[in-house]
């Protein structure tokens, strides 16, 4: 069985409507129960568990704090971590048939695998220089070639450089970048080389230059190191009384494949169990059969965050949620900053204007 | 009313004032008070109005976004007993400042202790992983060292 879940952390799940939504764990709602923060409790009730970990995506868990932390940082991942894309670009030649601005947008979409703690951020207005700025440049001409196999109709046979790919882009060191030992052990280069950027036919001709600058998601989609940040509620099942034998499979089958399982209790009966509610997409079929009525309570557990995370190449999957705290955190400093100046201003200061202050009564 | 957008030609929001103030209409204990948080959204804004209502001494926490286009918060923060809502503020941004370093503890041991799935699309580059956290740790102590 699944371990005991407290009532009060679930959401409760109907045929046609959901219920206990908010969350109650603030000082006052419950009698006897005091819900301020203390971080000690905090820290023993926090679970983070990574599940899975793949070249692409991270799952992990995230336990015991509410969906106002959880979707902070879910925001924070797509619109404010910041990465490195292509901003500016100079089109010296294009003779394909993509029009100028449509190449330069490809241009910018193109994840870059730079870590983006190598760059300063861009303001706008800013000089270029070699601590803000990364310059790619593409230069390719498409030919045909001398002896294609006879009869050929595939373009790649026939003519050199007929596809341009995103492995076609070429860091062009500025400054002092060439000589920094971490940039020459990691080069800034495309994570994906295989995107086809534009095609060519023989005589065409590319020359372009880039310019790649670190921003983050809100300015522009490009600039979102994830391709989807999400999470979900665990969900949470509980058999409320034993479905007999002729019934069961119907009930197994009413929820997603492996969520329900068989065993035999202590009578060497037949029972069916929880095997793993994780997998259930709650599709809540088990409430059109009559004959399941009051048999089970579906529900999610309101602090159970299963996130899922898939980097869109820029950085590694397992490096985006730190990125993210860290931009939290200088959120946190940054309004406490200006807080602690309203509340303690400088001494050479103009005294504040208090602005129609009024007495309450008590 | 929000200012203009700037003469660069981006659509960059302007701010109207400090990064925080207080709005008029407060008591004059500031036990009754609205923030104006600028530059701040959603994110920022539930995380806080949590973290401010698990203080026992906040009668009421709420924030809206005025207005989708202007990029900023105002909170609403009440008191019991006359204390200070300035207070209640200073104290859940450092608790939550906290949280979110207890999160990121859990985080790394997590990934350290290793005991998760592979996915059927290779395994991860962990040396690669390892050189990428020492240049960032290396930027984040240069920005500690300058102030930022």
């Amino acid at each position: 069985m699944p371990e005991e879940i407290h009532p009060h952390r679930l959401v409760h799940i109907a045929s046609e409507r959901v219920s206990h939504v908010s969350s109650t764990d603030y000082p006052g709602h419950w009698p006897g129960e005091s819900y301020t923060w203390d971080l000690e409790f905090f820290r023993k009730s926090l679970q983070v568990d990574v599940k899975r970990l793949t070249p692409t995506t991270i799952d992990f868990d995230l336990v015991g704090t509410d969906a106002a932390i959880a979707n902070a940082l879910r925001r924070i991942m797509i619109g404010e971590v910041e990465t490195i894309a292509v901003e500016n670009v100079w089109v010296w030649q294009n003779t394909s048939v993509m029009q100028d601005e449509v190449l330069a947008s490809r241009l910018g979409l193109v994840p870059l695998r730079i870590n983006p703690a190598r760059l300063e951020s861009w303001t706008p207005n800013a000089v270029p220089t070699d601590a803000n700025t990364i310059s790619f440049e593409v230069q390719v001409t498409c030919t045909s070639r001398p002896f294609p196999p006879r009869g050929s109709t595939d373009p790649s046979e026939l003519y050199e450089n007929s596809s341009i790919y995103a492995s076609h882009l070429r860091w062009k060191p500025v400054g002092a970048q060439a000589a920094l030992p971490d940039w020459l052990a990691d080069p800034p280069s495309v994570a994906k080389p295989d995107i086809v950027l534009v095609k060519l036919r023989p005589g065409q001709e590319l020359n372009i230059e880039m310019h790649c600058v670190k921003s983050c998601g809100r300015d522009h989609a490009k600039y979102s190191p994830v391709a989807t940040a999400t999470y979900r509620l665990l969900p949470y099942i509980q058999i409320l009384k034993p479905i007999p034998e002729q019934l069961q499979a119907k009930f197994m089958q009413s929820f997603s494949p492996g969520v329900m399982g068989k065993r035999r209790n202590k009578q060497e009966e037949w029972e069916v169990f929880v095997k793993d509610a994780r997998k259930d997409t709650m599709s809540r079929n088990v409430f059109l059969y009559p004959e399941f009525e009051g048999a089970v309570k579906l529900t999610r557990v309101r602090d159970h965050f299963l996130f899922t995370i898939e980097s869109a190449g820029q950085m590694a999957p397992n490096a985006i949620l730190p990125e993210a705290i860290a931009v939290f955190r200088r959120k946190l400093r940054t309004v406490s900053k200006a807080l602690d100046e309203l509340m303690h201003p400088p001494e050479d200061a103009e005294p504040e204007v208090q602005e129609g202050g009024m007495e309450l009564d008590a | 009313m929000s200012n203009p957008p700037p003469d660069d030609g981006s659509l960059r929001y302007v701010p109207d004032g400090p990064k925080i103030s207080v709005l008029p209409g407060h008591t004059t204990d500031y036990s009754h008070a609205t923030f104006c948080i600028e530059e701040e959204d959603h994110t920022l804004g539930n995380a806080l109005r949590w973290m401010i209502m698990k203080n026992p001494k906040v009668e009421f926490c709420g924030y809206s976004m005025p207005h989708p286009s202007e990029y900023k918060i105002n909170l609403r923060i009440q008191m019991y007993d006359n204390a200070s809502s300035l207070d209640a503020l200073a104290l859940a941004l450092k608790q939550l400042d906290d949280l979110a370093g207890a999160i990121e503890e859990e985080y790394n041991a997590s990934l350290e202790g290793g005991e998760w799935e592979q996915g059927e699309d290779g395994e991860m580059d962990l040396e690669g992983a390892k050189r990428y956290a020492a240049e960032v740790k290396k930027r984040r102590e240069k920005e500690a060292k300058e102030g930022r």
